[in-house]
């Protein structure tokens, strides 16, 4: 049989089609399951459970923050505060305030994160800063 | 193709392809509102027990919204663990003018009587708090004590009857 003849062979190419679609499929889960974990987490009505959380924080957490995947971390950081681990969310919010210094959010975030895990002094800081406080001592 | 509409096409695509570019990928979330920070960072520096600073910043946020009563009555508490009473009494007083049935406001008078050792603050405190929850048995056993030790026997008595159940 020809390669022609073989095109033309309706369940060659149904078959090829399924398995192309299963391998695109399969693909895009491997590469993006974590994210689509964390999303369906994030959109959750329920508060999702601390080692659902947990996971995509040890998952997601391992890749470096860009710019480009900023709104991943923010997702993540916003389900750690839902499930109360603070010094996770701190973690989250002291790498998404060093990947885009010009805004303030989240820092705010950061802060509060801190002073919700009890790491009051550390929180203090970012509130002297965030407050103005620190230009008035000057 | 005309030569102008394809040097158009190209530059037309180059500033999209830039503007896609230069656009922040992340999300945008507002400002964070500065009363809020105020609050917090009022809240944390009592946490640190560093109740002057907390003052300040509880000031500075009721300077710009005098009817946040919440925070009024967290500066109440605040200036009584600085040992400043007579304003902290001011401050729930301020409270209680705007919303005379509110617990927390008499507690913390109450509490500012016992540091002042005002026995008259303390009984009207107390006596307020057991109108207002008559079912707290402890505030009623403290306000029939406070009135024994004052002398106000028959008085007592009935906080008294209350609590035995007669």
């Amino acid at each position: 049989m020809n390669g022609a003849r073989l095109i033309r062979n309706r369940w060659v190419m149904g078959v090829v089609l399924a398995l192309y679609g299963t391998i695109l499929w399969g693909g895009f889960h491997w590469i993006y399951g974590n994210e689509i974990e964390l999303q369906r987490l994030a959109r959750a009505s329920d508060t999702p459970s601390p080692e659902q959380a947990m996971r995509a924080y040890e998952t997601i957490s391992r890749s470096r923050v860009t710019r480009t995947n900023l709104e991943t971390f923010v997702a993540l950081g916003n389900l750690l505060e839902r499930v109360e681990h603070w010094n996770e969310a701190a973690r989250i919010w002291r790498l998404v305030a060093a990947a885009a210094p010009e805004q303030e959010w989240p820092r705010g975030r950061l802060t509060l994160a801190l002073h919700n895990a009890g790491r009051y002094a550390e929180a203090e800081t970012h509130f002297v800063e965030l407050l103005g406080e620190g230009a008035k001592q000057r | 193709m005309n030569k102008r509409v394809v040097q158009w096409t190209v530059i037309l695509a180059v500033a999209l392809i830039g503007t896609a570019v230069a656009v922040p990928a992340y999300p945008q979330e507002p400002q964070m509102d500065e009363n809020f920070l105020l609050l917090m960072g009022a809240r944390n520096a009592t946490k640190m027990g560093n109740h002057n600073l907390a003052i300040i910043r509880y000031r500075r946020l009721l300077e710009g919204s005098p009817t946040l009563y919440d925070a009024r009555r967290e500066l109440g508490w605040a200036l009584i663990a600085a040992g400043r009473i007579s304003e902290a009494e001011e401050q729930f007083q301020s409270v209680l003018h705007a919303h005379p049935r509110d617990t927390e406001s008499w507690k913390g008078l109450l509490e500012a009587g016992r540091k002042s050792g005002k026995r008259n603050e303390i009984v009207q405190a107390l006596e307020r708090l057991v109108e207002l929850e008559p079912k707290r048995r402890d505030l009623r056993m403290q306000l029939a004590l406070e009135l024994h030790n004052r002398g106000r026997f028959a008085e007592a008595e009935q906080h008294i009857a209350v609590l035995l159940g007669e």
